[in-house]
């Protein structure tokens, strides 16, 4: 099977930074590498019809797909016998520091709102760049960050800029 | 929380396995998920192919297989019933009256009141050599001669036959005739046979 031309060196210097905003939307290092590849097996069957840089055609992948695995996912848990060891501390947040506790909160943010703001702070794209990765509207962009950011400042466990309360 | 925690959170978290940098096995991967997608598009388009080709023979070779629920053909290549030797219907008539008789005996003789003029008389013999002789009102009918013969049309009148009033037909046999022979010669009647007459009226329409 012939790589395309550029693939290659495409995932050698590109993927690293795409694999962590995969990351940062799964939170599970393993599922954020298949998604990336994922991504990547879609790209190179389109790879001669893109036109420019590929990497904000992967990125869209990756959002997309991740929004579907989602989807198809989410009532997919497996149920077990065991249960994980709990925490023997009185306080459950005792010992994590706010930047824990901003990770946490994060990660109980509904996924699109997660992936606005993975999008704008960490890609650090524009509110119509995150538009065109998420096909909607540059409102729609501004009214979800938004909402995410007044879900974390709002967020029992984090006190107002970053102090714990 | 103010925002420059989200951008450090988020650069933070995303940064710890460095091991997660190797980008040929990453490529391995891809490439098996290239190759997997393939085998998925093919296979999916196999199916395809094949459901449609199962389709195309089905349509082909189902109605073949169907039960066919034609009724099938009755027994009887005529579906005229036979009454006593002769049709039901036969030369345009449908039988009102039918005697048969087997010899010895040599006389049949039938009464009907007729509703028309237009009138079939037919006689059957086993043996067509047999002789008849039909006799109408007491009347002696013109012709005589082999049995098996029909005499259709009108001038029935002349005998005394009126629609509405009784006529009886008597049919006797005479005798026989040698095959190789013409005319009236008569010898003796065979021992065992049938014969019959009988008489039909002209169905409307068929004249």
């Amino acid at each position: 099977m012939i790589t395309p031309e550029g693939f290659d060196e495409f995932v050698a210097t590109r993927s690293p930074r795409l694999l962590r905003t995969a990351f940062l939307l799964t939170r599970d290092w393993a599922l954020a590498e298949d998604l990336l590849q994922t991504a990547l097996a879609r790209a190179w069957e389109a790879w001669r019809r893109i036109e420019g840089d590929p990497e904000p055609y992967v990125r869209r992948i990756i959002v997309n797909a991740n929004a579907s695995w989602w989807r198809r996912r989410w009532r997919g848990e497996v149920p077990t016998a065991d249960l994980p060891e709990v925490a023997a501390e009185a306080d459950r947040y005792s010992g994590l520091d706010d930047r824990d506790r901003l990770w946490r909160a994060l990660g109980r943010l509904p996924r699109r709102q997660r992936a606005v703001l993975v999008l704008r702070y960490f890609e650090d794209l524009s509110d119509a760049e995150v538009a065109e990765v998420l096909r909607c509207s540059v409102g729609t962009v501004k009214s979800q960050a938004s909402r995410a950011v007044a879900k974390l400042r709002l967020d029992e466990t984090l006190a107002p800029e970053g102090m714990l309360r | 929380m103010n925002l420059t925690d989200l951008t450090q959170v988020l650069d933070e978290r995303s940064g710890e396995p460095a091991a997660q940098d190797r980008h040929d096995e990453r490529l391995r991967g891809v490439r098996a998920k290239v190759v997997a997608r393939r085998r998925r598009r093919i296979a999916t388009w196999t199916t395809c192919a094949v459901v449609a080709l199962g389709g195309v023979v089905a349509a082909a070779v189902l109605p073949g297989l169907r039960p066919d629920v034609t009724p099938a053909p009755a027994d009887s290549t005529s579906p005229v019933r036979i009454i006593d030797g002769f049709p039901e219907y036969a030369n345009g008539a449908r039988l009102v009256a039918v005697e048969s008789a087997a010899l010895p005996k040599r006389r049949v003789e039938l009464t009907i009141v007729p509703t028309t003029l237009d009138l079939v008389v037919s006689t059957r013999c086993d043996d067509p050599l047999l002789q008849e002789k039909l006799s109408i009102n007491g009347h002696d009918f013109l012709s005589h001669g082999d049995c098996g013969t029909v005499q259709l049309g009108s001038g029935w009148d002349k005998y005394d036959v009126a629609v509405g009033k009784p006529a009886t037909f008597v049919l006797t046999i005479t005798g026989t005739r040698p095959l190789d022979q013409s005319g009236e010669i008569h010898t003796q009647v065979p021992a065992s046979g049938t014969f019959g007459l009988a008489i039909g009226e002209r169905t409307p329409g068929t004249r």
